[in-house]
């Protein structure tokens, strides 16, 4: 209806700019090796690297679980299906599963109403599903930066493999090396 | 009882147009609050792509002022409103009558002004919703946080428990008598007609 009044990109037209928004999935190429999820809040940036190979992506996971909603197409919407579309795509780039190395970072709460809610602790609820997830396709993770009241913006580096985390008002600092 | 694509639709466009009402019923709030100062023009009231909605204030990592307000009631929501961070000091400046540029920082007092400015634009905008479809919408206790722009927009929407490829929603733009006053007051709702009546969105 009022989209074009927003001057909002569409959906259908993603930047290829090394930018993961929500819901979706980035991968790396020669052109652009560097990967970010900006702003993320009570979403999960999930970034995935086969230091051998290169090759990595950042996933900027919405919700925890799909079963409640109905289906889309946002690749990274949901952290209980996300994993594994990653390992398969990965996987059918090249990548080797046994060398995939992860970090994880988000999953705050932002805003609080005084009193326990479990919508506002979707934050918290999309990590826990991350990790098992993970666990469950034999993904090692290799660090976290998740939780608190704070959003965060995450960078993957697939060349250094280094994964650089940065919040309002302070450096970005580097939370570990995937490769 | 079937809902056709075309009551839907139909509802929505009523939705809006009420929408429409309740923002100038806050513009004339914040506009009394402030002085003059600043007023509320809707930009976009229909849907939007929801994964670009963090883009609405601009560059999603820029620092902002968040106040964000659930409404439960007949006709649930969500609110929120966005000021880039020196937009709320120098609205802070205006409310308290201090001299421009004065305010350096949210401390509790300016907190609690930017928090209070949530109430009246979301309090004024209910009281249309309300009175049109004679229902009860009950705003909380507005909630702050000042963090980077996507950051807070994301952790809104996440907020309200459906997350479609687009979001029905009502973009309201602030904009000051100074340029460097500017802000947004961005509100989702869980439905479009009360809870006793017609569809519902999900």
């Amino acid at each position: 209806m009022c989209r074009n009044e927003l001057n909002l990109q569409r959906e259908d037209q993603a930047l290829d700019d090394g930018i993961a928004r929500m819901g979706e999935v980035v991968f790396s190429n020669q052109s652009m090796p560097v990967l970010r999820a900006l702003g993320l809040g009570s979403c999960i940036g999930l970034c995935v690297l086969d230091p051998v190979l290169k090759l990595g992506c950042i996933a900027h996971i919405m919700l925890p679980e799909s079963r409640s909603s109905k289906a889309s197409t946002a690749p990274a919407k949901f952290a209980d299906t996300t994993v594994e579309y990653i390992a398969n795509e990965m996987r059918a780039k090249g990548a080797v599963k046994s060398r995939l190395r992860s970090a994880i970072v988000g999953g705050a709460q932002l805003f609080s109403f005084g009193e326990a809610n479990e919508r506002l602790d979707v934050g918290r609820r999309n990590a826990e599903v991350v990790k098992r997830m993970l666990k469950k396709a034999g993904i090692k993770l290799v660090a976290e930066d998740i939780g608190g009241s704070k959003g965060r913006t995450v960078i993957l580096n697939t060349i250094t493999g280094e994964v650089l985390v940065k919040q309002a008002g302070t450096q970005e600092y580097c939370l570990a090396k995937l490769s | 009882m079937t809902v056709t694509k075309k009551k839907i639709e139909s509802s929505l466009s009523e939705f809006h147009n009420v929408a429409r009402l309740g923002v100038k019923k806050a513009s004339e709030a914040i506009n009394t609050l402030s002085s003059s100062a600043l007023k509320l023009d809707v930009i976009s009231a229909g849907v939007a792509p929801t994964a670009r909605l963090s883009e609405i204030a601009g560059n999603p990592e820029d620092l902002v002022a968040g106040i964000y307000i659930t409404v439960s009631g007949n006709l649930p929501g969500h609110a929120l409103l966005i000021f880039p961070y020196e937009s709320a000091l120098t609205l802070v400046d205006i409310l308290l009558s201090r001299p421009m540029g004065s305010t350096k920082s949210l401390g509790e007092m300016e907190e609690s002004v930017i928090q209070e400015v949530g109430n009246i634009v979301t309090s004024s905008y209910l009281t249309v919703l309300s009175n049109f479809y004679q229902c009860t919408m009950l705003p909380s206790p507005p909630s702050l946080a000042v963090d980077m722009a996507a950051a807070v927009i994301d952790s809104m929407l996440l907020n309200t428990g459906k997350f479609d490829e687009d979001t029905i929603c009502i973009v309201t733009k602030f904009t000051g008598i100074r340029k460097s006053l500017r802000g947004f007051f961005l509100y989702v709702p869980e439905r479009i007609e009360p809870a006793k009546g017609g569809p519902s969105l999900g």
